[in-house]
């Protein structure tokens, strides 16, 4: 499942009008309405960029498995998600040390908002554990993103060592759910067998950094 | 820090083709063979890279040394878990799509392609006696394929394979957490996947 911004907290951030929203997937507004650090109209983002960008989803990651924790009761469950939210908050320690002066050490502001929403709306400890498995995919599959945006050969490294490690988060918990052997081992959307791009998380949709938009402040003029 | 080789836009282009696989072919304007496999076969624009070269030899053997190891598992009577023996099929597909994905690329950088087994390896492989040593073995022989790929990354001369590698070396962790969970191997161990004393050493040969 792709991940997209939340739209009650996206209102609630920038403070758009709900009329800006009506029409079209959230995605497209958002990248309209925002201006974020990792969405310059132009600007590619830089190694530091994406650095600072995988340091926030890390963050975010590692903020969810202690809120969901509280809801599991499979001892499997619980001991992923115990190892999980130390090993993203390893993987922010690595990665955010690439970021230089772009680094923020916060968890992404709308990642993190709309991943609390998921699991807020689980009805059940598998509704719950999902919202992790898809979350491990995205990251895996943003890890390969930022492998192709760069040649950086630290974030490179970097990447590449911690691609793997979300890539077998997700085999585990999507095998806690009895999800098929395809969907495990093939994410790419023709079920290829390899990691893709697919389901990454675009900084441009889930900035670093959000500012108000100046939607607001000419609603104001 | 290094900024982007290439327009994010050609990437969107990229994803559009359909993810890396799609990415590798596009790059490699692919044409079909006997076995419905897709090879790629027009030039770089990159300088051909001897390194490059040997790696993806390296790598295509690897991946025909899994795909024959699951073959002699199959062969062999050795899967009894219902199911199983499915899931042993669809992943040595997978392989024999990479092999072939690595193939192509080998050709494509002006090297021989390499579809044969790795010998070393294959001299290296330990009994196989029933189900669950082949799972053993097919765990330590994915996380050693996922550790081979994983000390590429950032180490090819042509940057497109960066992506490739990665994204293949994250299928065989995949791999190796799956069979893992059937015969309690816990992966992932840490929170980096350590590469050293796991990847196969260039040296090795293809």
């Amino acid at each position: 499942m792709e991940i997209r911004p939340t739209r009650r907290r996206f209102l609630r951030g920038v403070g758009a009008s709900t009329a800006a929203l009506t029409v079209g997937p959230v995605v497209l507004p958002m990248t309209r309405l925002l201006t974020a650090a990792g969405a310059q109209q132009a600007a590619a983002p830089t190694a530091a960029e994406l650095a600072s960008f995988a340091e926030s989803i890390e963050l975010a990651a590692a903020s969810l498995y202690g809120s969901l924790r509280p809801r599991l009761t499979r001892p499997a469950a619980v001991a992923a998600a115990t190892a999980y939210a130390r090993h993203h908050q390893d993987h922010a320690n690595l990665i955010g040390a690439a970021a230089g002066d772009k680094r923020t050490g916060k968890a992404n502001m709308l990642l993190l908002p709309t991943l609390n929403d998921q699991l807020g709306q689980a009805r059940n400890e598998n509704d719950v554990i999902k919202v992790a498995y898809d979350l491990e995919n995205s990251l895996a599959s943003t890890y390969l993103f930022i492998v192709g945006s760069i040649t950086d050969a630290g974030v490179l490294k970097s990447a590449a060592s911690v691609l793997p490690v979300e890539a077998q988060h997700a085999v585990v918990l999507g095998t806690l759910i009895g999800k098929s052997t395809t969907e495990l081992t093939a994410p790419d959307k023709d079920h290829l067998g390899y990691e893709s791009e697919d389901k990454h998380l675009d900084p441009a949709v889930f900035p670093t950094v959000v500012k108000t938009t100046s939607t607001t402040t000419a609603a104001k003029k | 820090m290094t900024t982007h080789d290439h327009p994010i836009t050609d990437r969107r282009r990229f994803l559009a083709m359909g993810g890396v696989a799609g990415a590798a072919l596009l790059a490699a304007c692919g044409t079909k063979n006997d076995s419905g496999a897709t090879k790629s076969t027009t030039t770089s624009t990159v300088a051909p890279s001897a390194s490059d070269i040997a790696f993806l030899q390296l790598a295509s053997s690897l991946e025909a040394f899994e795909v024959a190891v699951y073959q002699r598992a199959i062969d062999g009577g050795l899967i009894q878990t219902p199911g199983l023996l499915a899931t042993v099929k669809q992943l040595q597909k997978q392989h024999a799509a990479h092999a072939t994905l690595l193939e192509g690329h080998t050709t494509r950088l002006g090297g021989q392609g390499v579809d044969k087994p790795n010998a070393s390896l294959m001299g290296q492989l330990k009994p196989m006696t029933d189900e669950a040593s082949f799972l053993r073995i097919a765990v330590d022989i994915a996380q050693m394929a996922a550790a081979t790929y994983q000390v590429r990354v950032g180490n090819v001369k042509d940057s497109q394979l960066n992506v490739i590698l990665a994204s293949i070396g994250g299928i065989e962790a995949r791999h190796a957490a799956l069979f893992g969970g059937i015969v309690g191997v816990q992966l992932p161990a840490a929170s980096f996947n350590d590469p050293n004393g796991k990847a196969v050493s260039p040296s090795t040969g293809a």
